[in-house]
């Protein structure tokens, strides 16, 4: 027993320190130090595992491939429709706020950050990336993907780089809303790192399949209308106050390799 | 020693690149933990002090990249390594491949006791908004054939490799 003695207390007294130090920030410059010693190993090694569950994915997916192809021409000519008619739309608007003095919303400032892996514990679904409280990131801010789709919020800030939380996680909550009719409103959130949900919707609500689900910009660092998903299917039990959508993500959040985050 | 330390260093480096780059990118890897599998060859084959060393400097890095509260691995490879030491020392000493196998499952089962005490405690103290959901078993599971798979590969390559794994048992 003496011989664990001495060590278990030495390893005690360190850890103790350590946890701290880490507290009070002291620690802060010698973690941001260590991440990016480790950041280019980690990303190289990220980015040919992700290359290899793309690869993998094309070939478990590639009987179904054929038919999305057909589907997604037919979406394709709907979307250059709309595209049409949005153009039009935003133009007529433009002229109107124009007409009307409106004061323009202020523009958004983005900062581009590499996602350097994912977070080292299995108990949440969040990746770290290369920005950090020196880029001016805060907890809170979102997330979106180069295409502009929402895929997490900022969740712990570093010196130098930032934990995300992304959308999957169960712990995850972001206020959105359907673009349809009547707009309907709820809370987007993570399920077990598979999918998401939206919950929080009325009964009374209409929701249709593919309808978009965008953020309502009710949280505060969260702008408004940033895409999150799509609706696949609707649960509703007559009993109960609210009904829930089974969403689809519009982009998969096993692929990311860049990010961006919106300072508003 | 300090070529020990180097070593440790490259060990710790090397470790921490696949472990986060490449296994907590798929599913069924995700809680396996290469840091694990090294701290059981350390305990076997190199002295208490450096087991610790390298104990530490895991629980350090896995802290830092984590969603968990700040400590939460330092405890647990702290622990895990304290009683892989008392377990190796006082029922595992002669070093055969079984024995290792069997070092191997408790640490494993160590690990995922600590680890699953930690993180409760601080998520019912409060302090940490993660804690187990149902996709947790199954990859936790796959975790203890996986660790037994590497260090079988691990312990084939040293055996061929070194005289460090020949049974203490058999030698003349």
């Amino acid at each position: 027993m003496p011989r664990f003695f001495k060590p278990t207390a030495g390893l005690a007294a360190v850890i103790i320190f350590l946890i701290l130090f880490h507290y009070l920030g002291w620690l802060a410059p010698a973690e941001s130090w260590l991440v990016k010693a480790i950041a280019p190993v980690s990303w190289s090694i990220h980015n040919f595992s992700g290359g290899v569950k793309s690869f993998r994915n094309f070939w478990l997916a590639q009987n179904s491939l054929l038919t999305e192809n057909n589907n997604l021409q037919a979406q394709l000519v709907q979307c250059q429709t709309n595209q049409a008619q949005l153009n039009n739309l935003t133009a007529e608007n433009d002229l109107l706020k124009r007409e009307l003095n409106f004061v323009r919303e202020k523009p958004w400032r983005y900062v581009s950050a590499k996602i350097i892996t994912g977070v080292s514990d299995p108990l949440s679904q969040s990746v770290v990336i290369n920005r950090g409280r020196h880029d001016g990131l805060i907890p809170g801010l979102a997330v979106i993907a180069a295409s502009g789709v929402l895929v997490g919020k900022i969740s712990e800030v570093g010196d130098a780089h930032s934990k995300v939380l992304l959308l999957t996680d169960n712990k995850s909550r972001v206020a959105a809303t359907v673009q349809n009719f009547g707009q309907t409103v709820g809370l987007v959130e993570g399920q077990f790192g598979l999918s998401l949900s939206m919950t929080n919707i009325p009964q009374n609500q209409e929701l249709r399949e593919g309808d978009l689900v965008v953020t309502s910009g009710l949280e505060g660092q969260i702008p408004r209308n940033l895409i999150i998903a799509k609706i696949d299917s609707v649960n509703q039990v007559a009993s109960e106050i609210f009904k829930t959508a089974i969403l689809s993500p519009i982009v998969s959040f096993d692929n990311l390799s860049y990010v961006a985050v919106i300072i508003p | 020693m300090w070529r020990r330390n180097l070593f440790i260093i490259f060990l710790l480096y090397l470790s921490a690149g696949l472990q986060l780059g490449l296994f907590n990118n798929f599913f069924w890897l995700s809680q396996f933990n290469l840091f694990l599998v090294v701290l059981v060859f350390f305990v076997n084959l190199s002295s208490f002090s450096a087991a610790l060393i390298f104990a530490f400097g895991s629980g350090l890095l896995l802290d830092i990249f984590s969603s968990l509260p700040f400590g939460t691995y330092l405890t647990t490879l702290g622990l895990t390594a304290l009683v892989l030491e008392f377990l190796f020392f006082n029922f595992f000493t002669n070093r055969s491949f079984y024995s290792l196998l069997m070092l191997a499952v408790l640490a494993v089962v160590a690990y995922q006791v600590v680890f699953l005490a930690v993180a409760g405690v601080l998520y019912f103290a409060g302090w940490s908004d993660f804690f187990v959901h149902h996709n947790y078993w199954l990859p936790a599971t796959g975790q203890l054939f996986i660790t037994l798979m590497a260090v079988t590969l691990i312990f084939w390559f040293i055996n061929r490799q070194s005289k460090s794994f020949k049974p203490t048992f058999l030698r003349p």
